[in-house]
């Protein structure tokens, strides 16, 4: 008995860590598919771009990354600072009302204040009238600029720095200020010499990942018509038909991102050492006034310009346009985005449960690797999944319908391709990552001793599976399929290239509104994902809640 | 070079410390020992300037440095902190950390100063390290060299062995009084722990609730405990009743327990037919076969070189607690006779 069992065991133990390395390929595909496009390498239309828009791509992706990083990690890192050193009045609302612009794509801040600040936008308007100006007479500054994009981008990223720089700085035991004070050091010696560079790991951290999103975007730069790498890909395939070269193009973007990856890595592990042994938290300064309210502007500040004026500009041209137009297309248009964010996001799910139980169950190296690899997929461009899944689908295809040519006489047309089945394919890539994250976390929480204990009281692995594991990380996975099913609801560059033949979602119909400068029919689109990415704002302020800050 | 005069300090309405004086001579090493909660802490700040005090005066190095509405700022006391956490900041080497409060010095003789206290500390070799590179115990130096390097005129330690692998505490307290000893700073020790305050200082206070209830050394405190709660938490022991008889002209006033008539140091509070309260410590005991009062065993500690037996008085209620030799090895049930071999007489009204 003990015999059998034990081939049970491990035969189950052997399909599970197969069947999960199966699907950590599957999801490396598009990287690999990418940089194996160099062994056909297109000279002349490469050449084409070096001579003509390369360096001019290259340049203004690096700008954007920098510019993004920079500014969102002032932003974010002096928010932190403030709210976790001072108490003002309004504190406690503060702390998540930061965090709102999360709800807000860059692509749609674009759109919103375009429509406020353009030359025939309202304000340009009234400004002109108020005093008879004329368009020559007045100078305004461009929104669709590299400085436009580069400040609304930093005004709704900024949330990703001012939450680990918050960590950051909370973590730092009072005794080291106590330390400073009794050394005789200001308290500007003490946070140049000391908060700062003790909490830099952490802001470069956020810094990086906004400066992952800034090199991601396609959105916002397209619709600003900045040359970026991700337009300039979108272009080589759709203008040119060229997809080696968008897969070579997409290489290099891939090369930015490494590099980012890299720094983000080195900069993990210096944000460890720098773990501070003391006893964490601190009592805040009170202040009174003046100084309160000015904090409590300060702070609200970032956030009303990057959610609040941009939310209430959409709210308005919605509402005139739900008057005078019919809104069953846009339903219809709703219906088709919600089935297919919940489609992926279940199947995601699915996908990252089946990873992270085979490396609770069956640990090794080799698992370890493999789902650290699949997770770099939040890494990857948009622009470039896409582009990275095409060639390996539209390769099956051609072998399919050489199959069943050979077989019936028929061909069955883009199987793969053509179908929702690629969409969900290329979001598996990009946002595997942070349901892996969750289903992780949910999993780790488990002691193993639980495990162990069922055994020994002769339950079957997948028993405890259904009737222990799966009830104590419901809440994990639940909160995995909320945020993936959202991130699938904003995504724009991967649907626009790879959707099947008119099938929109509310994002690309938003982006193709807007393109065609008809800005208050995409407002409907518009704010019905931001009204959905206020969802994991809510998640994210309750857990913080529970984690005491 | 310490003075408390009267020192009380709230915590919004709440008196935590009450009525609080000591004095501290320059080089002695003190300590404020008692449980958790007893305001320990609160002195400890309130000397560093991090507390106002509500009244008395805290005196510094002959400068008042509080009173009753007036504080003077933390950097101008010239105290050096070892915090429980050590709070060392952990992206600056070891040499860095002790450098950090030296502002006077630069260039080659601040790499000097900084190097005999890396010396004094026994951490050659060691200043380029990080903190996360040293044991606990290590880090705990680091942060008493960085404490002392300014030369403050007083050194504060606040509960410093807590985080500390408890086995190495007592060789660890012996090393930092050596440290300080030689490094001839006043200092100040603040913990809850009995054998570190008796290892690391010359005069040690035992607070209760916000008050001192006595400051002496050591010896005095576990021999001569001036209340109950001194004597309860001092050490071990039990207490047997007593009934004095009042004193004559040519002697004090006799306490007549179970266990024999003892004679009191002072009557100044005893009154005749008085009922009290005799402490009796396990090392007051003496195994005596000869002797009329026979004990019988409750329970029985091993504890190396001595064995802890609690006895029950034969004929009594009472108990009291014995620590013999561990070759007088008797068992649970058994009996023995003893004699109470008191140096001190200690007691207290019932």
């Amino acid at each position: 008995m003990k015999y059998i069992k034990t081939i049970v065991f491990k035969s189950y133990q052997g399909k599970l860590s197969t069947l999960a390395l199966f699907l950590c390929l599957l999801a490396s595909v598009p990287l690999v598919s990418i940089y194996t496009s160099f062994s056909s390498f297109n000279s002349q239309n490469w050449q084409h771009l070096v001579e003509t828009v390369l360096g001019e791509y290259v340049y203004n992706s690096f700008v954007l990354m920098t510019g993004v990083g920079t500014l969102s990690a002032f932003i974010g890192s002096s928010l932190a600072w403030l709210i976790v050193r001072y108490d003002f009045v309004g504190r406690s609302a503060c702390q998540w009302l930061l965090l709102l612009p999360l709800a807000m794509p860059a692509y749609i801040i674009a759109y919103a204040y375009t429509g406020m600040l353009d030359f025939s936008g309202p304000l340009q308007s009234t400004l002109r009238e108020s005093f008879n100006w004329s368009a020559s007479d007045y100078y305004f500054p461009e929104v669709r600029s590299m400085g436009g994009a580069i400040t609304l981008m930093a005004l709704v990223l900024y949330p990703y720095v001012y939450l680990m720089a918050r960590v950051a700085f909370q973590s730092q035991s009072q005794s080291l200020e106590e330390v400073s004070k009794v050394a005789g050091k200001s308290s500007l010696q003490h946070f140049l010499r000391i908060s700062l560079p003790l909490a830099l790991p952490a802001i470069l951290l956020g810094a990086i990942l906004t400066m992952m999103e800034a090199l991601a975007d396609f959105g916002t730069v397209k619709y600003f018509g900045i040359p970026t790498l991700t337009t300039g890909i979108y272009r080589t395939w759709f203008g040119m038909g060229d997809i080696n070269t968008a897969s070579q193009l997409s290489a290099l973007l891939c090369t930015f991102v490494f590099v980012l990856l890299f720094l983000e890595f080195s900069s993990r592990k210096t944000s460890q050492a720098y773990q501070s042994q003391g006893a964490a938290g601190r009592s805040l300064m009170s202040t009174t006034g003046a100084k309160s309210i000015g904090i409590l502007i300060t702070c609200l500040l970032p956030m009303i310009l990057g959610f609040v004026i941009p939310f209430t500009q959409l709210l308005s041209w919605s509402l005139a346009y739900a008057q005078n137009e019919s809104i069953s297309q846009f339903i219809e248009l709703s219906i088709n985005s919600l089935i297919l964010a919940i489609i992926g996001a279940v199947s995601i799910v699915l996908f990252a449960l089946t990873i992270s139980y085979a490396k609770r169950r069956v640990p090794s190296k080799r698992m370890n690797v493999s789902s650290r690899f699949v997770s770099l997929g939040y890494a990857m461009p948009g622009t470039v999944i896409a582009v990275g899944v095409l060639s390996p689908m539209g390769w099956l295809d051609q072998q399919i319908n050489q199959l069943t040519l050979a077989i019936s006489g028929e061909t069955v047309g883009l199987v793969f391709s053509g179908s929702i089945f690629i969409l969900i394919f290329a979001y598996l890539v990009r946002f595997s990552s942070i349901a892996i994250q969750h289903t992780d976390a949910g999993l780790q929480r488990i002691p193993n001793s639980i495990d162990e204990v069922a055994l020994s009281l002769s339950k079957t692995p997948q028993h405890t599976f259904f009737n222990i594991h799966l009830p104590l990380i419901r809440a994990s996975v639940l909160s995995a399929i909320l945020l993936v099913f959202v991130d699938i609801l904003k995504e724009l560059p991967a649907t626009l290239v790879l959707r099947p033949f008119d099938f929109n979602t509310l994002a690309v119909k938003a982006f193709e509104l807007a393109s065609d400068e008809r800005l208050i029919a995409a407002s409907l689109p518009a704010i019905t994902i931001v009204l959905v990415g206020i969802l994991p704002v809510i998640l994210l302020t309750k857990t913080l809640d529970k984690k005491d800050y | 070079m310490l003075k408390l005069n009267q020192v009380a300090i709230k915590y919004e309405d709440k008196r935590i410390i009450d009525d609080v004086s000591f004095t501290l001579e320059k080089g002695q090493i003190g300590c404020v020992l008692g449980p958790s909660g007893c305001g320990k802490t609160s002195i400890m700040r309130a000397i560093a300037g991090f507390k106002e005090v509500a009244s008395g005066e805290i005196t510094l190095a002959g400068k008042q440095v509080a009173s009753e509405g007036y504080s003077t700022p933390v950097a101008s006391r010239n105290v050096g902190i070892v915090f429980q956490d050590f709070a060392l900041f952990p992206h600056l080497s070891v040499y860095q950390n002790i450098a950090y409060g030296v502002n006077d010095k630069s260039g080659s003789q601040l790499t000097d100063y900084v190097s005999n206290y890396i010396n004094l500390v026994g951490l050659n070799g060691h200043a380029s390290k990080f903190p996360h590179e040293l044991s606990g115990g290590q880090q705990q130096r680091v942060a008493i060299a960085r404490a002392l390097a300014p030369q403050p005129d007083l050194l504060l330690l606040d509960e410093p062995f807590s985080s500390l692998d408890p086995e190495l505490r007592t060789s660890i307290a012996a090393d930092v009084r050596h440290i300080i000893k030689q490094n001839g700073t006043t200092a100040l020790l603040i913990t809850h722990d009995q054998q570190e305050a008796f290892t690391v200082g010359d005069k040690i206070g035992v607070f209760n609730n916000g008050y001192c209830e006595q400051w002496a050394t050591a010896q005095a405190l576990y021999h001569k405990p001036a209340s109950e709660f001194v004597a309860r938490f001092i050490g071990e022991g039990s207490f047997i009743k007593g009934v004095v008889s009042k004193a004559t002209e040519n002697r004090h006033a006799l306490i007549h327990t179970a266990l024999g008539q003892f004679e009191s140091a002072s009557s100044d509070n005893l009154n005749d037919n008085q009922v009290v309260k005799l402490l009796v410590r396990p090392d007051d005991i003496v195994h005596d076969d000869a002797s009329e009062h026979k004990a019988k065993i409750l329970e029985r500690a091993f504890r190396g070189a001595n064995i802890f037996y609690k006895l029950n008085l034969i004929g009594g209620e009472e108990y009291i607690y014995c620590l013999a030799p561990s070759h007088h090895d008797h068992h649970v049930g058994e009996a023995f006779g003893i004699k109470l071999a008191l140096e001190d007489v200690v007691c207290f009204p019932v």
